[in-house]
C-alpha cells in the first residue's frame, strides 16, 4: 500500500512532461557521441537523469518508452526495453541512496548500473540474437567463446567489461547536468532532494 | 498528416488502411510461427513467402528492403563470423583455417538465430513502415494501453526534430567559438558536455510549461477517453484477429506435443 | 456574484515568506476584459496561476482570502474541474503544444478527448475553436511545423476547446510579431463579445489597453491601481505608475506630456489608440492657435 502510494506520487505531470524530453536527450546524446567516434554510447543519460529526479519507477518507464521510440526507427532495439527500464530503475535507487550528490559517488552509481545490467541484457541477447550484436564489440564475445566459454557466459562477461565504459561517464554526466539545474526548476521534480544537497 | 515519422511512409498501399491492431496481430503471429517452427528453413520461408510479398502489396518494398538490410546485414555478418569461426576446435569441425575452425553445430545454431531475427526485424519494419505511430498509439490506447505512455511516444517523435535543431545550433555556435572536436578520448568525451549542458538547460526550462499544458488539457485525468477520428475496424478484421490467436495457440500446442517425451 | 471574484487574496509560494500577491480584490463579469500590468516579479503570473487552479494544485502554494471562478473555488476544487472553467495561454508557443497528436485538428481535439466527451461534441468544439482562431486551413498540418503566431493561435484554440468561462493570457503576446499580436487581440475581442471573461497580463500595455474594460497595476505583489484604463493611466497617476515600473501606451503618454506643454486639450479623455490621439492633438492645435 505504501509502495503504491509512493509510486503514484512520482508520476506527476512534471514527470510525464520530462519523459519525452529525457528520451530526446538520450537520442541526441547517442548520436552526438557516435559523431565523436568514442567507444561509448551515452544513450541512457536522459533515462538516468529521469530516474534520479523522478524516482526509480519513473526512470523505468522512461527507459522502456525510450527503447520503444528508438524501436520505431530501428526495431532491433525493441526487445531490449527491459534493459533500459532496469537502467532507469536502478539509477532511481542509486539517487535515493544518495549516489548523485558528489561526482565520485556518481562513479559508484555508474558502476552499480554497469554491473547489474548484464543480468538483464544477457538472457535477451543470447536467446534472441545468439549473443551477438551488429557491432565490433561482439568480437570480444567471439574471443571469449574461442577461449572455451559457453555463449551465455561469453555474452555476460563481454557486457560486464563493456558496460562500465559507457555507464560510468553516463552517470557522471547525468550528475553534472542535474547539479547545474537551476534550483527553482529542480524543485518541481518529485525527487528533487535526491540530487540537491540540503544546504546547497 | 506528415509524410514520414520514424519509419512510417505514407503510401496508397493495401496495408496502410488496415486497423493497426490487425497488423500487429498478424506481425506477432508470423513472429510466433518463426519461433515455434521446428525447421531451420521455416523463418526464411516466412520472410520470402509472406513478409516480402506483403511489403510489395503495401507498396513499400523498396524502403522495406533497404531498412531490413541496413539492420540485418551487419548483424548477420557478426553472427556468422563469431559462430562460424570463433568456436573452439573439436573433431566435428568442417574445416580449419589457422586458429579458426568451423563447427556444424555452431553453424546450425547461427542459422536458427539468423532466421528468427530476420523475421523479427522484417515484421516490425513492415508494421512501422505502413502504420502511422499516432494511429498505432490511438488503437493501443483503445485497447487499454495508458494514454500517458501513448502521449510520451507521440510527443517524443514530434519534439525530437526540434531538439535536434537546437543541438545543431549549439554545436555550430561552439565550432564558431573555436571549439575543436578531436584529441584524446577524454578530451573528446569532455566535448560532449558543452553540447548537453545548454541542451539540457533549455529542456528544463520547458518542463514546467509542458507540465501545465498537460494539466490544462486533462491529460492527467483518469477515466474513459473518446477519439475525434475513428479507426475503422471491419468485421472481417476482427475475425482475422481471432484466427491469428487460434493459429498461435495451435502452433504452441503442436510444438508442445512434439517436444513431449512420449 | 461576479463570474470571477477575489477578496483579500494573499498568496505565498512554499518556503517563501514574502507573499507573491498580497490583499488583492477584484471582480470580473462575463464578457469583461481585465488587463494586468506590472514589472516582472510583480505577481502577474501568480494571479493567473491562482485563477486557473495551478497556484495551489501545481505550485503547492498557500492562499488566504476568498476566491471564486465560475462558481468554483480554484484553490480547493479538483484541478480537472477548474481547467474546464478557467483556461490559460502563456508566453512561449511551442511548450504549450502537447504533441499528443500529429495534426493541428488532433492537438485541439486532445483536451475534449481526455474529458471523454461524445465524438460529435468533440468535433463541434474543434470546429468552433478553429473558426475563432482561423486555423481551418492549417487543420491537417503538423503542429510543430507552424509559425510562432500560428502556434500561439493553436495553443489558444486548444484551450478554447475546453470551453472555459474565463480565459487567462499570461504574456501571451510577448513573443509574437505585430501581426501575430493583432490576430490575438482580434480573437480576444470576439471572445469577450461572446461572453467570455478575459484576464491578460503584460509588461507593456500596448494595444491591449484600448481593448480592456479594467486595468490593474501590480507592484511587488500589491495592487496599486485598479479601475478603468483612463482612470489608471491619468496624468496624476504618473508617480505610482513609475514606482511600479509600468509605462503608459505610447499615445496616452504623448497626451500626458502634450498636456503639460499645452498641446493636449485640458479635460479631454486620455487617448487609448492612435485615432483618439490624432483627434485630440488636432483639437489641441486649434485651441492653441
Amino acid at each position: 500500500m505504501r509502495l503504491g502510494g509512493s509510486i503514484k506520487k512520482d508520476f506527476t505531470s512534471v514527470t510525464w512532461a520530462l519523459m519525452p524530453l529525457a528520451i530526446c536527450i538520450n537520442i541526441v546524446a547517442g548520436q552526438a557521441v557516435s559523431m565523436l567516434k568514442l567507444p561509448v554510447y551515452l544513450d541512457s543519460v536522459g533515462t538516468i537523469l529521469a530516474g534520479a529526479v523522478c524516482g526509480p519507477w519513473a526512470g523505468a518507464v522512461t527507459g522502456a518508452l525510450s527503447n520503444i521510440v528508438w524501436g520505431l526507427f530501428s526495431p532491433d532495439a525493441l526487445p531490449f526495453f527491459p534493459v533500459a527500464a532496469w537502467i532507469g530503475f536502478i539509477a532511481g535507487y542509486c539517487a535515493i541512496w544518495g549516489l548523485f550528490k558528489t561526482w565520485w559517488k556518481a562513479v559508484i552509481a555508474g558502476l552499480i548500473i554497469a554491473v547489474t545490467t548484464p543480468f538483464v541484457a544477457t538472457p535477451i541477447v543470447v536467446y534472441l540474437y545468439g549473443g551477438v550484436e551488429g557491432s565490433g564489440a561482439s568480437l570480444l564475445t567471439g574471443v571469449l567463446i574461442k577461449s572455451g566459454m559457453k555463449i551465455t557466459s561469453a555474452a555476460f562477461f563481454k557486457n560486464l567489461m563493456i558496460e562500465p565504459l559507457d555507464k560510468v561517464p553516463s552517470a557522471v554526466l547525468a550528475f553534472i547536468l542535474a547539479r547545474r539545474m537551476p534550483r527553482r526548476f529542480a524543485a518541481r521534480f518529485p525527487r528533487a532532494e535526491n540530487v540537491i544537497s540540503g544546504n546547497a | 498528416m506528415n509524410e514520414s515519422i520514424a519509419l512510417y511512409r505514407e503510401r496508397p498501399g493495401a496495408l496502410h488502411g488496415r486497423n493497426p491492431a490487425t497488423k500487429l496481430a498478424a506481425a506477432l503471429t508470423i513472429l510466433a510461427a518463426a519461433f515455434l517452427a521446428p525447421w531451420i528453413a521455416a523463418p526464411f520461408a516466412l520472410f520470402a513467402g509472406i513478409i516480402v510479398p506483403l511489403a510489395f502489396a503495401g507498396r513499400v518494398a523498396g524502403a522495406f528492403l533497404k531498412a531490413v538490410f541496413l539492420l540485418y546485414l551487419p548483424f548477420a555478418f557478426f553472427l556468422f563470423l563469431i559462430h562460424g569461426l570463433f568456436h573452439p576446435s573439436t573433431d566435428a569441425a568442417l574445416w580449419r583455417v589457422w586458429i579458426f575452425s568451423v563447427q556444424p553445430e555452431a553453424l546450425r545454431f547461427a542459422a536458427g538465430v539468423a532466421g528468427r531475427t530476420l523475421v523479427m526485424f522484417s515484421v516490425f519494419v513492415l508494421l512501422f513502415l505502413t502504420t502511422h505511430p499516432g494511429r498505432l498509439m490511438q488503437e493501443l490506447q483503445n485497447r487499454g494501453v495508458s494514454g500517458l505512455a501513448a502521449y510520451v511516444i507521440c510527443a517524443t517523435l514530434q519534439i525530437l526534430p526540434l531538439i535536434r535543431e537546437r543541438a545543431r545550433t549549439i554545436q555550430e555556435a561552439q565550432t564558431a567559438r573555436g571549439f575543436a572536436v578531436g584529441g584524446s578520448v577524454l578530451h573528446r568525451l569532455r566535448a560532449v558536455l558543452p553540447l548537453l549542458g545548454p541542451l539540457f538547460h533549455g529542456v528544463i526550462l520547458d518542463v514546467e510549461d509542458r507540465a501545465l499544458a498537460l494539466e490544462a488539457r486533462a491529460v492527467m485525468r483518469k477515466g474513459k477517453r473518446t477519439f475525434l477520428t475513428e479507426i475503422p475496424d471491419p468485421r472481417w478484421e476482427k475475425i482475422f484477429r481471432r484466427g491469428c490467436l487460434a493459429a498461435v495457440a495451435a502452433m504452441a500446442v503442436a510444438r508442445g506435443v512434439a517436444a513431449w517425451p512420449w | 456574484m461576479a463570474l470571477v471574484s477575489l477578496r483579500g487574496a494573499t498568496c505565498r509560494y512554499p518556503q517563501n515568506k514574502t507573499p507573491a500577491l498580497s490583499d488583492l480584490s477584484l471582480d470580473l463579469e462575463a464578457g469583461e476584459i481585465l488587463l494586468v500590468l506590472g514589472a516582472s516579479g510583480s505577481g502577474k503570473s501568480t494571479l493567473c496561476r491562482l485563477l486557473c487552479g495551478f497556484f495551489t494544485h501545481f505550485y503547492k502554494g498557500a492562499c488566504e482570502g476568498e476566491a471564486s471562478v465560475c462558481g468554483l473555488d480554484p484553490r480547493t476544487a479538483p484541478l480537472c474541474d477548474v481547467i474546464q472553467r478557467a483556461g490559460m495561454v502563456f508566453q512561449r508557443p511551442e511548450t504549450q503544444i502537447t504533441g499528443a497528436r500529429f495534426s493541428v485538428r488532433g492537438e485541439i481535439a486532445c483536451g475534449p478527448e481526455n474529458l471523454g466527451l461524445p465524438r460529435e461534441e468533440i468535433a463541434r468544439r474543434v470546429d468552433e475553436a478553429m473558426g475563432l482562431t482561423r486555423l481551418e486551413s492549417l487543420a491537417d498540418r503538423s503542429p510543430f511545423s507552424l509559425s510562432g503566431g500560428e502556434k500561439q493561435r493553436l495553443a489558444l484554440a486548444s484551450i478554447l476547446a475546453m470551453r472555459p468561462g474565463l480565459l487567462v493570457l499570461d504574456e501571451a503576446a510577448s513573443q509574437l510579431d505585430p501581426a501575430g499580436e493583432n490576430d490575438l487581440l482580434e480573437v480576444m475581442r470576439t471572445l469577450a463579445e461572446n461572453g467570455t471573461a478575459l484576464v491578460a497580463t503584460a509588461c507593456l500595455p500596448g494595444k491591449a489597453a484600448a481593448l480592456c474594460h479594467t486595468l490593474l497595476v501590480l507592484d511587488q505583489g500589491r495592487p496599486v491601481l485598479y479601475g478603468t484604463p483612463r482612470e489608471v493611466l491619468a496624468a496624476d497617476k504618473t508617480r505610482i505608475l513609475d514606482a511600479a515600473q509600468t509605462a503608459r501606451p505610447l499615445c496616452a503618454q504623448a497626451a500626458v506630456e502634450g498636456s503639460a506643454m499645452g498641446l493636449w486639450p485640458k479635460n479631454a479623455p486620455l487617448p487609448l489608440n492612435v485615432e483618439e490621439a490624432a483627434e485630440g492633438f488636432q483639437a489641441g492645435e486649434k485651441h492653441a492657435f
